[in-house]
């Protein structure tokens, strides 16, 4: 994990965009940043804080990720907006 | 709302029961299937009204009910943020639909449930289809489907669409629910929410303008999510102003967030009681991504689909070309020789039959472009396509999304422009619609094969590759200029569904290559029929004497006034009439250079006569093909920019553009091959 | 648990030895396809190339050589202990589509030449066809067999993800 991209909030808790997560890591969604009505948009398809997600491919191009039996690819840009912890 | 509180009915004894049910659901849960499962080849096809988008309708009889079933876009909600989730909601409000049934997957069944949710509140009795049973026991869940139903107080009935598992036990609950009520279903929102809600919907109330079938309760909630259209809606009732006055007394103008937030609370406290979640695994689906979207092998696999495409289109259709050519060629002899009356029989011959064989020889080709399109598009691979071309496309200021009617350009630009209405940015979607014409569509092959076969022998491929690649090349340069110029900005994230592959199914494929090519043949018994009867008729005029196709017809005058334009290209009144006629459709041009040059319209005859001709030859053909490639787009395809972009100053922009560049381009191979004095 | 490890290990040479073949042929093939355009542009119609039984061909090479490379590339994924299932049927699924279009061209192209009478099949020969097909069949053929539940199950093989 590259440290430089890592956001540390106030309580010291790490929060990873997911664009920098890597493949096959099952990460929690715990806050999606931009304008609230790209915030809605997803959040209607079913991309919601505190949703567990599993990253299936992340190399160049954009991001593939599993919510149960659904995958998504979602950009380059925009997986850097979503902000998610890992959880074991 | 027209939706009654009440609602029993008796079935007459003996009497059929004819009532209209709309199939909605997200996209990807098998909803085509469960359609096509339903209505089998009862379907009709046509637009909705306003907008080029795909409308399907079909019928199934079951004991004594005729249901007319309507398939709805497939959408996540029907907040309106895209064309596809206004069709589906405005349906369900001004159409009415007695009963919506929603198909639900089985393996997803929080996000579907929100859709479930949007369909209740705005007063739509449902039935669910919770399909895809068979897929829960893969990764360890379980629904408890009874439990769920009194939960929601919604019928559902378990199934597999794609096996036909289920499909009479959907019919009884038709039935059911359409004998009996659905109680309307509220969410409860926070108490602040549920104040406003209150007090916008007594004002509501109060304005005698708003129609009284309304759902007050579903409006007053659109207008807390401040959706722009309701806020049209608004203004069209006069009220715009009170309503968004009494919005803002409470400090606050959006709550789009807390409301999308409160259903899903709701359904995730439903869902807990009823559903256990399963793993997450590494499925076949997942391991096939990694490979068709690897960092190096991604291109060339697509790349590798792309050129098997094409091989079976060509190896398909070469052998159905040739007979339907043979057969056209034949029977247009026929008539020429044996009517008696000399122009009847060159109108039916020449004319009709002639102009006729010309187009419906391209029915093979179109067919089975569509079919493996179909077979792309089922089997999963179409939207891997598009993720393996977001990179690239990043750089153009569009993404993968847009990459998809590009391609299905290459087929005909009519579908492929209407499959633009899934891109959610207005500023992505024109300029992907303006630059698909320049995306070679099935219709200018002919000009190419004839051409580029006479006159470049053994590099005829290379030349026919080189004038697609040239397509592609002017249409990303458009789309870089459009971008920096008039549609600067952003453009909409990246996001899209990724079904699991599964194996294509011919008769689906089957279907849809058939609906599709239906409105090709369509187009040829109409626009192409009327276009080919006037050149006929212009080659033949004026009567007496003149030479069919000749110097001295009306034909030639109108090739004549417009040829100093083109003189720079190369081209004389013959090819300038036949470049005009193509805008009927580009089917006609080759057809009517028959026509003017003699030789019949079979392809041998068009061949040797423009072989002995000293007007044709190798580098003016190359500027011909230049120009058929970029200039202005057909009338069919004139038609559905106008609709899609609804502006005519885009749609004038898009024929004058096309044609200066194609003139540009044109005027540059053909001055710069004189230049070389080439030997070409 | 020994089971599977005998399959990975099975799996690995399979992947090794498949992908050498194919990168082997297809640089052949695309070298004799090059010389072949270069014969028929000097229109030397009695050239070695058309007569040895190996087919010559640029355009068939390149997906001969991307079938091989997309095996190698899943060797290499076996090598770090990762699944390569995927690389396996990717590359054999597109070997037999490939398969099933030459035949189809085959029986097209009979089709044209005897019963259509079309003149660009003057000189042709069924052999010429066919060759395609024999070359390129026996390796997906094998892994068809071999490995079927990989390439076509649609149930059970699902692995656990690492946490």
């Amino acid at each position: 994990m590259l440290t430089k991209e890592v956001i540390k909030t106030m309580n010291n808790e790490i929060f990873i965009p997911l664009g920098f997560v890597s493949e096959d890591k099952k990460v929690r969604i715990v806050s999606i940043k931009g304008g609230s009505h790209l915030r809605n948009r997803i959040n209607e398809m079913g991309l919601r804080e505190g949703v567990d997600i599993t990253v299936i491919k992340n190399s160049i191009g954009p991001v593939i990720i599993a919510i149960g039996q659904t995958r998504f690819a979602l950009g380059r840009g925009i997986s850097l907006k979503i902000l998610t912890e890992s959880i074991n | 709302m027209a939706y009654k509180t009440k609602n029993v009915k008796e079935i007459p004894n003996g009497g059929k029961i004819s009532t209209n049910i709309a199939l909605a659901g997200n996209p990807n849960t098998g909803k085509s299937t469960l359609f096509n499962a339903l209505t089998g080849l009862k379907q009709k096809i046509g637009n909705w009204s306003g907008v080029t988008v795909e409308k399907k309708e079909g019928k199934r009889s079951f004991n004594n009910f005729e249901l007319s079933i309507t398939d709805l876009p497939g959408t996540y909600s029907l907040s309106a943020s895209s064309l596809d989730e206004q069709i589906a909601r405005d349906f369900i409000i001004y159409d009415t639909p007695e009963i919506v049934v929603q198909i639900v997957d089985a393996s997803n069944l929080e996000r579907n449930l929100y859709l479930t949710m949007m369909l209740r509140e705005l007063g739509a009795r449902v039935v669910i289809a919770l399909n895809m049973m068979d897929l829960l026991e893969k990764d360890g869940s379980s629904i408890n489907v009874q439990k769920l139903s009194t939960e929601i107080g919604i019928p559902i009935v378990p199934m597999i669409a794609n096996k036909k598992i289920g499909i009479d036990d959907l019919e009884n609950a038709i039935e059911s629910v359409y004998l009996e009520d659905q109680k309307p279903m509220e969410i409860k929102y926070s108490k602040e929410i549920e104040e406003v809600l209150s007090t916008i919907q007594k004002m509501l109330l109060s304005i005698p303008s708003i129609p009284s079938s309304f759902n007050l309760r579903w409006l007053a909630i659109q207008i807390l999510q401040n959706k722009s259209d309701i806020t049209t809606l608004l203004e069209s009732w006069n009220v715009k102003s009170k309503v968004i006055g009494e919005l803002t007394s409470f400090g606050k103008e959006d709550y789009e967030a807390e409301i999308i937030d409160s259903k899903y609370e709701y359904i995730s406290k439903v869902t807990s009681k009823v559903w256990k979640k399963g793993e997450t695994k590494v499925t076949r689906s997942d391991l096939i991504d990694k490979v068709v979207t690897h960092k190096w092998l991604g291109i060339p696999i697509f790349l590798l689909v792309m050129w098997g495409s094409f091989q079976f289109v060509f190896a398909v259709s070469v052998p159905f070309m040739e007979l339907i050519d043979m057969l056209f060629g034949w029977l247009s002899g026929l008539l020429v020789d044996n009517i008696r009356i000399e122009w009847l029989g060159s109108l039916l011959g020449d004319g009709i039959v002639g102009g006729l064989g010309a187009v419906l020889i391209f029915v093979p080709p179109i067919f089975t472009m569509f079919f493996i399109l179909s077979i792309l598009e089922d089997s999963g691979y179409l939207a891997r396509a598009a993720f393996v071309m977001d990179k690239l496309m990043v750089k153009l200021g569009l993404h993968g999304h847009s990459f998809i009617p590009m391609l299905l350009g290459f087929g005909c630009n009519v579908p492929a422009i209407m499959s633009t209405r899934s891109l959610k940015n207005n500023k992505d979607r024109m300029i992907t619609i303006l630059i698909n014409p320049f995306m070679s569509c099935g219709a200018r092959m002919p000009v190419f094969i004839l051409f580029a076969g006479l006159f470049f022998g053994a590099s005829a491929g290379t030349v026919i590759f080189a004038l697609y690649v040239l397509g592609i090349v002017v249409a990303v340069l458009t789309a870089i200029l459009l971008r920096k110029t008039f549609f600067k900005g952003e453009s909409a994230p990246f996001i899209m569904e990724l079904p699991p592959y599964h194996s294509p199914k011919l008769r689906s494929a089957t279907i849809a290559m058939w609906d599709k090519g239906k409105m090709y043949l369509k187009k040829a018994g109409t626009i192409i029929l009327i276009g080919v009867v006037f050149v006929w008729f212009l080659a033949a005029m004026p009567f007496g004497g003149v030479e069919y196709g000749g110097p001295d017809t009306w034909l030639a005058a109108v090739g004549t006034f417009f040829e100093p334009i083109f003189r720079p290209l190369g081209f004389d009144w013959r090819i300038v009439v036949a470049l005009i006629v193509g805008f009927v459709a580009k089917e006609l041009v080759v057809g009517s250079l028959g026509t003017i040059v003699g030789g019949g319209e079979s392809d041998e005859g068009i061949k040797s006569a423009i072989l002995a001709d000293e007007g044709f030859y190798a580098l003016n053909s190359l500027s011909l093909m230049v120009f058929t490639l970029l200039y202005f787009p057909c009338a069919a395809v004139v038609g559905v920019i106008k609709k899609e972009t609804g502006s005519w100053r885009w749609t004038i922009f898009a024929i004058v553009y096309s044609t200066v560049i194609a003139w540009l381009f044109a005027f540059a191979v053909f001055q710069i091959g004189s230049l070389m004095g080439s030997g070409l | 648990m020994e089971k599977s490890k005998n399959t990975s290990n099975n799996m690995k040479t399979s992947l090794l030895a498949g992908s050498l073949i194919f990168l082997v042929a297809a640089i052949a093939e695309i070298i004799l396809g090059a010389f072949k355009m270069y014969a028929d542009s000097k229109e030397l119609e009695e050239h070695w190339v058309n007569i040895i039984p190996f087919p010559p061909g640029i355009f068939p090479g390149l997906v001969v050589l991307l079938i091989g490379l997309i095996w190698i590339v899943g060797y290499f994924v076996t090598r770090k202990g990762q699944n390569a299932n995927g690389h396996l049927s990717v590359g054999t699924i597109i070997a037999l589509g490939f398969i099933f279009l030459f035949i189809l061209i085959l029986l097209i192209d009979i089709f044209n030449a005897y019963a259509l009478g079309l003149e660009d099949y003057d000189g042709w020969t069924i052999l010429a066809s066919l060759r395609w097909i024999i070359f390129l069949s026996p390796i997906p053929m094998f892994f068809t067999m071999k490995y079927r539940e990989f390439i076509f199950t649609r149930k059970k093989k699902t692995i656990m993800l690492q946490s």
